[in-house]
């Protein structure tokens, strides 16, 4: 799926059906998860949105912990270069390397991120 | 500035830089490296003095991390070490480096618009005034002062110089 920069609200919602949706540089090939007008690594406008089915490996995370709510973690994955940061659905067994995928959008707009091969 | 008693206080721009990185924490290779580690040395440097060798340090606080990131770029603590630093010297006025002498916006909350130039800003003012009262740092002449903007995109830096 790939579709030109104007229809960006529709790829980015993509994470409810597990897909990655993140924009690509038609110049310098250069990818990016937040969506912005130019690309941040060569200033080209030229830029696409896409969604993709892909894992990641979990690079950081941190767990949350508050009076009267269940811990929340929040990290960042590396998707093949694609840095991403996002909600985690579990506080519980994660590990820095682990592989991760899409597992729907979190309130704040980022996408959940769910151990692979977990059921959320 | 006017001090309540009437009298003036003259204070000089002595240097000033600004920095900026548009990503996102999570986009950059390495997180721990902010705009503030080019504002603060290159101000510092402009105008010929070291964060150890000014009078006051004002960093603005926004959260804990801020001030552990800034103290990191401004030299007096390695890269990572910020916290040990804080753990190992005091804050305080009468200590060799003042940092945030009225506890910062982690003390006085942070008022919308007046967060950099009310609260971090107008410290360096009062100190370098004389008029910081219990909190004044004896002798004061030179403060750098930093500010940041959005989640670590921003950082502004000036050191400041009593007549």
């Amino acid at each position: 799926m790939s579709r030109a920069a104007g229809d960006r609200g529709e790829v980015y919602g993509a994470e409810r059906s597990g897909l990655l949706p993140y924009c690509v540089c038609n110049m310098c090939g250069h990818r990016f998860f937040l969506p912005r007008a130019h690309c941040p690594a060569c200033l080209s406008s030229d830029v696409s949105v896409t969604a993709s089915d892909v894992t990641g490996k979990l690079v950081a995370f941190t767990v949350i912990r508050r009076v009267f709510s269940e811990p929340v973690a929040v990290g960042i994955a590396d998707f093949g270069g694609l840095l991403v940061h996002g909600n985690m659905t579990t506080a519980e067994g994660l590990a820095v390397g682990m592989e991760v995928r899409v597992a729907g959008a979190s309130t704040s707009g980022s996408p959940l991120l769910a151990p692979a091969g977990r059921t959320t | 500035m006017s001090s309540s008693a009437g009298s003036d206080c003259s204070v000089s721009i002595l240097s000033y830089s600004e920095a900026h990185d548009p990503r996102p924490l999570f986009e950059r290779p390495e997180m721990l490296k902010t705009p503030a580690h080019r504002s603060i040395p290159s101000a510092m440097s402009a105008a010929g003095v070291s964060a150890g060798k000014v009078d006051l340090v004002m960093l603005y606080d926004a959260f804990t991390t801020m001030v552990m990131l800034e103290v990191e770029a401004a030299g007096l603590a390695e890269r990572g070490k910020g916290w040990k630093y804080a753990e190992e010297n005091s804050f305080g006025p009468e200590s060799s480096t003042p940092i945030n002498t009225n506890g910062g916006t982690l003390n006085t909350t942070q008022p919308a618009f007046m967060s950099g130039g009310g609260v971090i800003l107008h410290e360096a003012l009062e100190q370098l005034c004389g008029r910081a009262g219990r909190r004044q740092v004896k002798g004061a002449q030179r403060a750098m002062v930093n500010a940041i903007g959005g989640i670590m995109n921003h950082s502004t830096t000036i050191v400041l110089g009593g007549v």
